[in-house]
């Protein structure tokens, strides 16, 4: 009874350890903006400290925007 | 850097190349003087314009909140952050994506990589956009039914690189090439040889049309003009690749072309192109500037 106890208590424990660990699936396929879909708005600096906006950075045939996960490490 | 690299066939190309991340500006001009940058790289610090995209990673919170002692927790940090441990640091950083824009700025194209490290490189993507890069050493095959010119997008792989295989292919004169759906016949596909380090994407078609062959009263997809087929490949970002391939100083692989061609009177039989691709193989294309390790 002791043993069946404490299986289910650390059973319970695991499945909620589980569902704390991951929140969410990530599915990177709803993430962004999608194909046919302009770009939200946005002003932010560059290297230089010159302001961009999502229009601004569009170029004569188009533009490929990459988001790095970071520049510094 | 590899994007700095290949800015220049962008810029060529009309094409502007921006960055988003979530670095100060200060981090941003010292990279970019650390590394010669000439194209714009946006900072976006605190990660609001990040989030208004629906690209901020959740994972890096997650590892602080919860910790990696979960298998599956563990797995998906690997993945979407970091082989190392949970770190403030991590906070705020986007999911890595390539958004191709329209002169509207209307998004024609999407590229996300799980891994972290990796990325389409810039030589891949302008192929998918069909502009000529005069800078890929090419091997040349003609057969009585058409000739093929293939190339790699990249003369060079960094662990991680999501880059492509090019199958220029011309018809000659009354020949046509089996395309998909094409059930009774070869249609013209790539046999790579398996590696270990390579992921086989799908193979990128064109759209064929639909041909009437008389001796056989049948109406099958095909190319009759010249087409070029594009297998997309994404050379692996594990560690333990790296660990594996230390000390080797290119990669090559192989396969072959499988097609069957006909005219508009004689069938050949189905046939195979033996073929092979070297690349040279090269550091992470990202580093840290300045760092005590260097």
């Amino acid at each position: 009874m002791k043993a069946a106890a404490t299986f289910i208590l650390t059973t319970g424990f695991l499945l909620s350890f589980n569902l704390f660990a991951q929140p969410e699936t990530i599915d990177l396929s709803t993430r962004g903006p999608q194909v046919g879909e302009t770009l939200p708005e946005f002003s932010l600096p560059d290297q230089n400290g010159e302001l961009w906006t999502q229009d601004s950075i569009l170029g004569e045939n188009g533009t490929m925007l990459v988001f790095l996960r970071s520049a510094d490490w | 850097m590899e994007l700095q690299r290949d800015v220049e066939a962008l810029r060529e190309a009309g094409i502007n190349l921006v960055t988003i991340s979530y670095d100060s500006q200060e981090a941003i001009k010292r990279f970019s003087d650390a590394f010669g940058i000439s194209f714009t790289m946006l900072s976006d610090e605190g990660s609001v314009v990040i989030e208004r995209f629906n690209l901020l990673n959740p994972v890096p919170q997650w590892g602080m909140e919860f910790g990696v002692d979960d298998p599956e927790m563990a797995e998906t940090f690997r993945t979407y952050v970091s082989v190392t441990q949970p770190n403030p640091l991590f906070v705020g950083i986007s999911f890595p994506g390539t958004f191709i824009l329209d002169t509207s700025g209307v998004v024609q194209e999407r590229h996300f990589e799980d891994f972290y490290i990796e990325r389409n490189t810039i030589a891949s993507v302008l192929l998918r956009q069909g502009e000529d890069l005069d800078l890929i050493e090419a091997m040349q095959v003609t057969t009585p039914q058409f000739n093929l010119t293939t190339y790699t997008s990249n003369t060079a792989l960094a662990f991680g690189n999501r880059f492509a295989l090019m199958f220029d292919i011309e018809p000659l004169e009354d020949m046509h090439v089996y395309a998909p759906g094409a059930d009774n016949y070869q249609v013209v596909s790539l046999n790579l040889d398996p590696n270990p380090y390579i992921q086989e994407m799908a193979m990128d078609y064109p759209e064929p049309v639909d041909y009437y062959f008389e001796p056989f009263d049948e109406t099958v997809p095909v190319y009759l003009q010249p087409f070029s087929l594009i297998q997309e490949l994404v050379f692996d970002g594990d560690p333990s690749t790296q660990q594996a391939l230390r000390g080797q100083e290119s990669i090559t692989l192989t396969g072959s072309l499988e097609y069957q061609a006909c005219s508009s009177t004689f069938c050949y039989p189905p046939a195979s192109i033996p073929l092979f691709w070297t690349m040279e193989l090269r550091d992470l294309v990202f580093r840290r500037p300045m760092t005590e390790e260097q």
